[in-house]
């Protein structure tokens, strides 16, 4: 082939890519009736399975608002949203790839090509840091209940509002917890050792664990950071062990919980208590480590013991497994309400424009019994743009099963205090 | 080391389009890819010099983007410098960051170097991870000021952005042309091809490698600086991690190793099929979209292992031979 | 807990010893080393989860399909860019890599995953050491599989073939050694290697796509330590490396402890240039 014919052939391939870009990214043509939601999430990478779960509630708050349903959860009854004519919602999912500069992109490519209304996500808070920003460039709302941060509502930003508890909220909580405890089980508790992973998240919730618990009288012999993507964390828990803490607080992931309950139990380690923070959580983590899984304390944003007190939640559960033929996980979950308050407010605001549905979302005023999470309602801040009603709630894991001990209202079972040593089971 | 002589046509045609391209594509996603194609063109030349022309193969190159992220960061936060002033400190402290890591490693050859390099950046993000003062895991945030040139940050449109990056290319693509004639170059040139022999004709390798890996590093520093107000939040995995490094090796390579169309080949290509791909099917979460990926960039550095540049300049060497 | 530094680097060694083989012999640097790593847990997984084999009794087939892999990937890529700049090579082996992980993800799902209820569980304890017994066999296969494909190298004809050809390439093709036989070979033992101890790992560490790439970096740091082509020196760097994570995250701190490694490295490096024992 000619000198000129390849030159020929490698610009044309060139301009072959270049205009599929230009196609993929022209802005959205005339618009239907139809509302578009952006939502991004790390669908590959190291938390892609959180992601996919992420997706899978996003889907399914966007099949509920659009369909029928004979269920008592927003929209259900109705077909699209009301006040528009019935207009249907269409949730774009964007993969971040667990990355802040493709996130950033993802959000400007949904806003400014797809012409989303609105935005939520991305899970990481990494990643809703850039996401959020490019919302509050463009003056779009940006919703986010699954990245807990407490940096993020720290920025003064307009258009970003958070439904989900911050890991403030988590250091809070675990300090309420520890003065239950205490009282009813006169436990002693007074030295800590906060263990976290190397992370955005795992750091600033170290951060906050250890305001709370200096604040609250106890005693922090050491902070020990460990890298997420650890072979073995031998080393990590022969420190805890020399530190010899009454308890041990856990800020790890689903891989690194795996790995630490098997390393306590080969190493027999046995403090009073752990108490560890989201990786225990995560669906993975029972179907992997079994029984060595049991008397953990873990967080959660959902509590299945909510289905006998609140009908949302049965419904949704049921839902889900009609529909997936498997059990919601906290994942999914999580990712639900940003896409039902989205819809709410653009009902209520009777418009998609965006500064009617600011207005909106700063009314809102969402009592607990319509929420599948286990929140005291929707309400922001007027300023920080937080839920204010927004916590946790504490599980144990008990009989390879997650159950609510905490907070007392929503609390069935009984917690098991001190922790059981691994020999003696 | 071809550049192209005597195709003065295509240099100016190529100029031109770079600067009306962002007219021809007006929304701001596509201007982020183009953004980032020129951002990681410029990342690819100065890895050039290490490993094209010194044929010094470095891993590492993260850690000197990221030291130009944080410096520039950490002056904007702390002190209210404006990140001109953070980028050019930013390179002359990647300088000396580059002479720490050069000058010992200097003697060491091709794989192990590499290795080096490699174990050098992972340590030092490992002790960004950790490190109150550079915020640690949390990473830092630029202040969002209003739209400012001297602040280097603009918020209405994406066009400032993209055209300082692209003076910022040319000057780099000056600098190497610069470099291309030099003496140094030839020295480099001379050393990658033997060392031993350059050695014993007098050049001072261990000297040359220290200095191409100081210029190397300023200018990925300089890119960081950018980078840092472009996306306005950085922290260890986004600045220093490995696969930045791997990245920038990879489209290098793959658009031909030791030219200076290279880089921007390379870049333009494997940027634009993966943005492509991911919009297309990324949304479906199967991975499919960096699975084609995948396979593409195996077919095609299978058919053509010189790099595509490599593979028209070759053939363009036989033409204008015979 | 020089015991578990000891254990976890008998089978970085392993993953070493496949890797230097490639890289020695062809020089080619592997980059989807890591994921066939992967490759080598998930077969494993699947033998264990669809036909309730142990991964222990499934490891000489997880051995055998990953040799036939090596081979395969041989014939159909590392062959075409031998030929090509040695960084060409780079460029396959990471598209490869990136196919690879996300070819998993597509067949597999991203979730991780774990063997249950292997055969080999539990931990011992010697004299008020508790030592864990996955990590034990995981050792003391690497071991025994380390010292398998030691001898086939020194010892055998074709092993020693194959380091005359790392030794001088063309040296070797003027004796006669069919040097396309054995590259191919070679291939796939660096290959089977890694798949091994990849299904060794699967008794006691999780499973899921990206699992290959710290394994993979750690194990070029490995290779590097050792000196490129040496096998004692991998084995021996492998030893150290495991060690001085666990020494290094005790003492130092756990965050640190990668760092710890590189930083032995680059010591070492420096002292002598071409690793412990390379050429």
């Amino acid at each position: 082939m000619g000198l000129l014919k390849k030159r020929r052939m490698v610009w044309v391939c060139l301009m072959v890519l270049v205009s599929f870009m230009l196609i993929l990214s022209a802005p959205a043509g005339a618009q239907e009736k139809i509302i578009k939601i952006g939502a991004i999430y790390p669908l590959t990478g190291n938390l892609a399975s959180t992601g996919m779960s992420s997706k899978r509630g996003v889907e399914l708050a966007e099949d509920v608002i659009n369909n029928y349903y004979d269920l008592d959860l927003p929209f259900a009854r109705s077909r699209g949203i009301p006040n528009l004519g019935n207009a249907k919602i269409k949730v774009i999912i964007g993969d971040s790839r667990g990355d802040p500069k493709v996130g950033m992109g993802e959000a400007e490519r949904m806003i400014k090509s797809e012409g989303c209304v609105g935005l939520v996500g991305a899970y990481q808070s990494s990643v809703t840091k850039t996401t959020s920003q490019v919302a509050e460039r463009y003056g779009v709302p940006y919703l986010n209940s699954d990245s807990s941060s407490y940096v993020l509502t720290q920025r003064g930003f307009k258009w970003y509002f958070r439904l989900c508890p911050s890991n403030e909220t988590w250091a809070q909580n675990l300090v309420s917890f520890l003065d239950v405890v205490k009282k009813e089980k006169g436990a002693k508790v007074k030295t800590l050792v906060i263990l976290y992973e190397d992370t955005e998240w795992g750091a600033s919730s170290s951060d906050m664990q250890k305001k709370y618990f200096t604040e609250a009288g106890y005693q922090i012999l050491d902070m020990i950071a460990y890298s997420a993507g650890a072979t073995d964390v031998n080393s990590e828990v022969l420190r805890v062990i020399k530190a010899n803490p009454d308890v041990l607080v856990m800020n790890n992931y689903v891989t690194d919980g795996i790995l630490y309950t098997k390393t306590f139990k080969n190493l027999n380690y046995n403090p009073q208590h752990f108490l560890t923070w989201c990786g225990c959580s995560e669906p993975a983590y029972i179907p992997t480590v079994g029984k060595d899984g049991n008397y953990f304390y873990s967080y959660s944003e959902f509590a299945p013991e909510l289905a006998d007190k609140r009908k949302v939640v049965k419904q949704l559960l049921d839902l889900h497994r009609q529909k997936y033929g498997e059990e919601i996980n906290e994942n999914t979950v999580r990712a639900i309400p940003a896409v039902f308050l989205m819809a709410d407010a653009i009902n209520r605001a009777r418009s998609t424009e965006p500064e009617k549905i600011y207005n909106a979302l700063m009314a809102t005023n969402i009592p607990a019994d319509q929420l599948i999470s286990p929140w005291n309602g929707i309400k922001f801040d007027p300023k920080s743009h937080q839920n204010i009603h927004a916590r946790y709630v504490i599980v144990q894991i008990l009989n390879q099963q997650y159950k609510t001990v905490w907070p007392p209202e929503l609390g069935s079972a009984k917690y098991v205090w001190p922790w059981p040593h691994w020999d003696k089971r | 080391m071809k550049i192209f002589k005597g195709q003065k046509g295509w240099a100016i045609f190529l100029l031109l389009f770079s600067l009306v391209v962002p007219f021809l594509f007006t929304s701001p996603f596509s201007r982020h890819i183009l953004i980032l194609i020129i951002l990681y063109s410029i990342l690819g030349e100065a890895w050039s010099i290490l490993g094209g022309y010194a044929g010094l193969l470095s891993f590492g190159q993260a850690a000197f983007f990221g030291i130009g992220a944080y410096t520039s960061t950490l002056m904007l936060l702390n002190w209210g410098v404006s990140p001109w002033i953070g980028m050019v400190v930013g390179g002359f402290l990647a300088i000396l960051v580059a002479i720490c890591l050069a000058y010992p490693c200097a003697k060491l050859q091709g794989h192990y170097f590499a290795i080096a390099s490699l174990a050098f950046a992972e340590s030092l993000k490992i002790i960004f991870l950790n490190w109150k003062f550079v915020g640690g895991a949390r990473g830092l945030d630029p202040p969002i000021v209003p739209t400012s040139f001297w602040y280097l940050e603009f918020h209405e449109t994406k066009l400032p952005y993209y055209y300082i990056i692209l003076g910022m290319f040319f000057c780099v693509t000056f600098i190497m042309h610069k470099l291309n004639r030099s003496r140094l170059g030839f020295y480099l040139r001379a050393l990658r091809e033997s060392n031993d022999a350059a050695e014993s004709l007098g050049v001072r390798t261990r000297n040359c490698k220290v200095i191409a890996t100081g210029i190397s590093g300023f200018i990925t520093a300089i890119a960081g600086t950018f980078y840092a107000q472009y996306i306005l939040y950085i922290d260890p995995p986004s600045v220093m991690h490995l696969r930045l490094s791997i990245e920038i090796v990879l489209m290098t390579m793959f658009g031909g190793v030791g030219t200076i169309i290279g880089p921007v080949i390379g870049a333009s290509f494997l940027i634009t099929l993966s943005e492509v791909f991911r919009v297309a099917l990324g949304g479906a979460g199967r991975g499919m979209d960096l699975m084609i990926y995948g396979i593409l960039i195996m077919i095609i550095s299978t058919l053509r292992p010189e790099g595509i540049w490599g593979f028209i300049a070759k053939k363009g060497k036989v033409w204008s031979l015979s | 807990m020089i015991i578990s530094g000891l254990m976890i680097g008998c089978v970085f060694s392993l993953i070493a010893i496949g890797l230097t083989i490639i890289w020695g012999v062809m020089n080619i640097i592997n980059f989807a080393h890591g994921e066939f790593l992967m490759i080598g847990m998930f077969i494993s997984f699947l033998f264990a989860t669809y036909w309730g084999i142990d991964p222990l009794f499934s490891l000489p087939v997880v051995a055998i399909i990953l040799f036939f892999l090596g081979l395969i990937t041989y014939r159909v890529l590392i062959k075409k860019v031998l030929k090509g700049p040695v960084l060409a090579q780079l460029v396959v082996t990471f598209g490869l890599s990136i196919f690879l992980v996300h070819l998993a993800v597509f067949l597999w799902t991203a979730d991780y995953k774990m063997i249950q209820n292997p055969i080999a569980t539990g931990k011992i304890s010697i004299s008020g050491i508790f030592i864990s017994i996955p990590e034990l066999v995981a050792s003391i296969g690497s071991l025994i599989i380390s010292a398998v494909v030691y001898w086939f190298i020194k010892k055998t004809k074709t092993g020693m073939a194959i380091e005359a050809i790392s030794m001088d390439k063309d040296a070797a093709a003027l004796m006669g050694i069919n040097t396309d036989r054995l590259y191919a070979l070679s291939f796939a033992v660096g290959i089977m290697c890694v798949g091994v101890a990849g299904g060794l790992l699967s008794n006691f560490y999780y499973i899921f796509p990206e699992v290959g790439f710290f394994f993979g970096v750690i194990a070029f740091a490995t290779v590097a330590l050792g000196g490129f082509g040496s096998i004692e020196g991998a084995m021996i760097a492998g030893i150290l490396v495991g060690l001085a994570e666990i020494l290094g995250g005790f003492f130092l701190a756990p965050a640190y402890k990668y760092a710890v490694v590189f930083a032995i490295y680059i010591g070492v490096v420096l002292i002598k240039p071409t690793g412990l024992k390379g050429w």
